[in-house]
């Protein structure tokens, strides 16, 4: 971790808090690290702009949602594990109360032909959002045919050939690691991939 | 209660065992949750998978909330909590392990080739995770259109995710899709 900020000074855990709080519900229907950037770069000075793309870069490295590993990150540098509770209670509280209570109506009513028709349409917009997230980044490897080629594998492994994920990431992920191992200056340097909707 | 019990056991067990390999934000596991919900467990049919899939989209929050819905279909509430604590912990644990230790690792080549390397495989398993999601809604000509349009509209405009949604959803309240 970076040093934080001189100037600034620790947020306090209820800060933390209200922070991941706000910058929930600020991204209703997207762009959560836009937004995360914004409130604790621009609004509260919490950390530099390098800090925050080099904690946005080991958030999507490392297992589990985006934002959530970025409350993790933030949370632990200034308070410790309290400090990482605090984030994530921030986070999370009021979206799973929001989330359940919709899902709760679903469960009861969504055999309403109206609400049937509604959501067709909604889905229909989904699964273009689940399409984008891959898309997105797509552009990154569009150049480099080993890169593809791990991707490919990967769709195939999990969409055509129906294996349990866990094993597909346990094999895969070696063998990137091994073709991409760095070798002198010879290994062509991979673009860190834009982040899919997190 | 013991049919319960072990309905929350089960719920644990599906999501704590995906936690680790959410790599790429934690959309990626979507094709397992996918098979956990309505092939293994029947917890659900793949209309309602892909309903509550669009549901979490539209609420506010970080990915894998869809979890909670599946927990919550299967378990009601206590359910929903199991499945978003399994989710979340595991990764959640490596994150903050990974938070104290990261730095000392700049230099390592096996960082490096880490963080290069998870960029393809991620790639690969967004993409499964988007045709699950296409798969398990409807197939009519007039849904995939709009799907297409959406997918082109996030990739190049900064339209809201949510008010694309919200004109998705007008068109089949009046019957289009």
């Amino acid at each position: 971790m970076s040093e934080p900020r001189p100037d600034a000074a620790p947020p306090s855990l209820g800060g933390l808090a209200a922070c991941f709080l706000e910058i929930a519900l600020s991204s209703f229907g997207g762009g959560l690290s836009a937004w995360t950037r914004r409130i604790v770069v621009e609004r509260r000075a919490w950390m530099t702009d390098e800090q925050f793309l080099s904690a946005l870069t080991i958030s999507r490295l490392f297992p589990g949602p985006n934002q959530v590993n970025m409350a993790i990150f933030i949370g632990v540098r200034f308070r410790g594990l309290a400090g990482a509770l605090a984030a994530l209670a921030g986070l999370l509280g009021v979206p799973l109360a929001i989330l359940l209570t919709l899902g709760y109506a679903y469960f009861h009513f969504h055999t309403v032909p109206a609400l049937q028709a509604t959501l067709t349409g909604v889905v229909a917009a989904a699964a273009g959002m689940a399409l984008s997230m891959g898309v997105k980044i797509l552009g990154n490897y569009w150049r480099q045919p080993d890169a593809l080629l791990f991707g490919a594998a990967a769709f195939a492994a999990v969409s055509v050939w129906h294996i349990r994920l866990p094993l597909v990431v346990l094999v895969l992920t070696p063998l990137a690691m091994w073709w991409y191992w760095p070798r002198g200056d010879s290994a062509p340097p991979a673009p860190p991939g834009r982040e899919p909707r997190a | 209660m013991n049919d319960g019990w072990q309905t929350l056991a089960r719920i644990a067990a599906v999501f704590a065992s995906l936690s680790l390999v959410s790599i790429g934000g934690g959309n990626t596991v979507l094709p397992e949750i996918h098979r956990a919900a309505v092939q293994d467990n029947h917890w659900m049919t793949d209309r309602q998978f892909a309903d509550i899939y669009a549901l979490s989209e539209a609420a506010p929050g970080p990915s894998s909330m869809i979890s909670s819905l599946v927990g919550y279909k299967a378990g009601g509430l206590a359910g929903a909590l199991v499945a978003i604590v399994a989710i979340l912990l595991p990764s959640s644990l490596l994150m903050y392990v990974a938070c104290l230790t990261w730095d000392r690792f700049r230099d390592a080549k096996w960082r490096l080739a880490f963080e290069r390397g998870m960029g393809p495989v991620s790639l690969g398993l967004l993409f499964s995770s988007g045709w699950t999601v296409v798969k398990t809604s409807d197939h009519s000509l007039p849904a995939y259109a709009v799907t297409a349009v959406a997918c082109a509209l996030l990739v190049r405009t900064s339209v809201s995710p949510l008010l694309i949604m919200a004109a998705a959803g007008v068109l089949g309240a009046l019957g289009w899709v």
